[in-house]
């Protein structure tokens, strides 16, 4: 760093002498060189904020679910429902479900020096539970009170993974952020030992519409059934079938994210949601945050 | 800190005594709020060896090894009956469902409970406690937990981040025979009802200074966690009547029904000074015993700019 050009006696001391001393001093703080930085010299006066963005008085960097979409026992709500497939990873387009970091260009291009170098990435949602499983009843006649449901723990699964746009309207999911979940319920054996394995449609005459037959292995129960089970359908009341539970993903976004997807810059973040096994499920209570730090990531 | 731009001073003119002094002024800018061109224009990476800790960013971990166990105090809502024959104390029939049913097919809802009114939960109006452990307005129910609650104090405005990892269970069942579908016609009026019937319900909400942050979002939930085997087993009394489906004992099935929650929380930015964050469990009064584990609660501040 240079140092200010003492004034001597009997020196000239005119406009052009005091313009050098000036542009010395600087150039030489608008480029700070290592010489001039102690180790450890500098404090929080100093040093910028390393949460940066492009204006990052106003720039988003979270959203969180909204009321209207969590259901609780004593609220409904209306948690959204992902059951679209193929052709493949759903957007919900709701508060907490995805982020766009800034309104207009420029973007996070993530490799401009003194612009943010890397987004970190925090995500939970809690998948509520699975839809679309099938009530079964025995198509034994005095077996009538053994019921059970199709859902199980291992060919029913949820899947939620990170997916970044660029401003070309370009959308790629993060294959390392894909993360899986299945129904956690118990898993017992149904009581059932008689009829069809698997369960086949109900014969119509029957007045039941559901399947009949039976379930090796079955959620177990929380409640009786109806005290005449031979009129009374199941009921999914009676079994293990709310799931309640958290994903969270967490990681870091770099340039070489960007070049790895074909992307130009990232514009918006989303949670995405896909079912390799095509089971429906509904999700709410999410948070998303992503922060644009201005800090070199080293592998 | 805004570059450096001093103005020239004009050789043969009278300098002009604010572009003198504004030429100086700039120069304070040496005593800090480099900005990131600054930092991009620095021939070396400004790395951590010339950074004060702390001077951008800071931390605060707690965290818990202990179970952690919260009772309901109503512990015998649903005992089972105490006496009769094995079937008696081991199954829960269809009829003798639950103490409250066991109770209540005695003496009914208005001797047993005498504040009973049509239309409001029994249990709810007995014991005003929490219906519903997930619904705002609990707030001063909630109970901080001990390792994942904590006090932090921030040096400068700062972004705070606040992640936690938290396990929990707890005995939340659902004893009784079927509420719904067709138990609303023609059923003993002494049976609850579903409308009566409260989903046992756990929930972990997180807190930052004393007030809830969202209870959409920062909220995790469980359910009922006590299932068992349907089993065939001959009625009380015996003789010629043929089994009827009974629900064993339940038992608690944590393996599969207790919960995990890796949360996160953007706090947006915290002025300089104490702040407190904290987990907060809250159960419906019907679940008896709730299990907390905690691993930890993490702050995490970043610098913001002045």
């Amino acid at each position: 760093m240079p140092k200010y050009p003492y004034l001597n006696d009997a020196a000239k001391f005119d406009a052009e002498s005091l313009n050098t001393r000036f542009d010395d001093v600087a150039a030489g703080v608008n480029v700070v060189t290592e010489d001039a930085i102690a180790l450890r010299g500098l404090n929080h006066l100093q040093v910028p904020s390393m949460v940066g963005g492009l204006d990052i008085r106003t720039d988003t960097f979270t959203t969180e679910n909204e009321e209207l979409l969590v259901a609780i026992p004593s609220q409904e709500g209306n948690p959204p429902e992902i059951s679209t497939w193929p052709p493949g990873w759903t957007q919900v387009d709701r508060d907490g479900y995805r982020l766009q970091l800034r309104d207009g260009a420029p973007h996070y291009n993530l490799d401009t020096a003194g612009k943010p170098t890397a987004l970190l990435v925090f995500a939970n949602v809690e998948v509520k539970h699975f839809t679309g499983f099938e009530l079964v009843r025995s198509s034994v006649t005095s077996l009538d009170k053994y019921y059970g449901i199709t859902l199980n723990e291992y060919t029913w699964e949820a899947s939620v993974a990170i997916e970044i746009e660029d401003s070309a309207g370009t959308a790629e999911v993060i294959n390392r952020t894909i993360r899986q979940v299945s129904p956690r319920v118990t898993i017992g054996y149904t009581g059932n030992f008689n009829g069809d394995d698997p369960p086949v449609a109900s014969d119509p005459a029957t007045g039941y519409d559901g399947l009949e037959g039976r379930l090796a292995m079955s959620p177990l129960r929380d409640m009786s059934g109806p005290d005449t089970p031979s009129s009374n359908p199941p009921s999914k009341y009676q079994f293990d079938w709310k799931t309640f539970q958290d994903v969270s993903i967490r990681t870091v976004i770099t340039k070489d994210d960007l070049a790895t997807l074909g992307l130009t810059d990232v514009q918006h973040v989303r949670m995405v949601f896909y079912s390799f096994s095509s089971r429906s499920y509904k999700v709410q209570r999410a948070n998303l945050t992503v922060l644009p730090l201005m800090a070199e990531v080293n592998s | 800190m805004s570059t450096i731009t001093p103005s020239v001073l004009l050789d043969g003119a009278i300098a002009s005594l604010d572009d003198v002094n504004g030429n100086f002024d700039q120069l304070t800018e040496i005593n800090g709020k480099l900005e990131a061109a600054n930092v991009g224009a620095i021939d070396r990476k400004l790395d951590s060896a010339y950074i004060q800790q702390h001077a951008a960013s800071g931390g605060k971990m707690v965290g818990g090894t202990a179970n952690l166990d919260y009772f309901n105090g109503i512990r015998y809502v649903y005992k089972r009956v105490a006496s009769g024959s094995d079937s008696e104390k081991q199954a829960m029939g269809m009829r003798s469902a639950g103490y409250l049913t066991y109770l209540t097919s005695k003496s009914g809802w208005a001797n047993l409970f005498p504040n009973y009114r049509d239309g409001f939960s029994p249990i709810d109006y007995t014991f005003p406690g929490v219906g519903d452990a997930a619904a705002p307005g609990h707030t001063k129910r909630a109970i901080a937990i001990p390792g994942a609650a904590t006090t932090f104090y921030v040096p400068y405005s700062a972004y705070v981040l606040v992640t936690w990892q938290i396990t929990w269970t707890s005995d939340a069942a659902r004893l009784g025979r079927l509420p719904v579908y067709p138990r609303d016609n023609g059923e003993d009026s002494n049976t609850p009802k579903s409308s009566e019937f409260p989903q046992p319900n756990v929930a972990i909400r997180f807190y930052v200074d004393g007030a809830e942050h969202n209870a959409w979002s920062t909220t995790r939930e469980s359910r009922e966690a006590m299932f068992a085997h349907p089993v065939s087993m001959r009625a009380p009394g015996g003789g010629g009547i043929p089994p009827e489906e009974r629900i064993q004992k339940h038992q608690l099935r944590d393996r599969y029904k207790s919960r995990y929650w890796s949360g996160h929380a953007w706090l947006g930015v915290k002025t300089k000074g104490f702040h407190t964050v904290s987990l907060r469990v809250i159960s419906s009064h019907v679940v008896r015993q709730t299990r907390v584990r905690v691993r930890n609660i993490k702050v995490l501040h970043f610098k913001a700019p002045e």
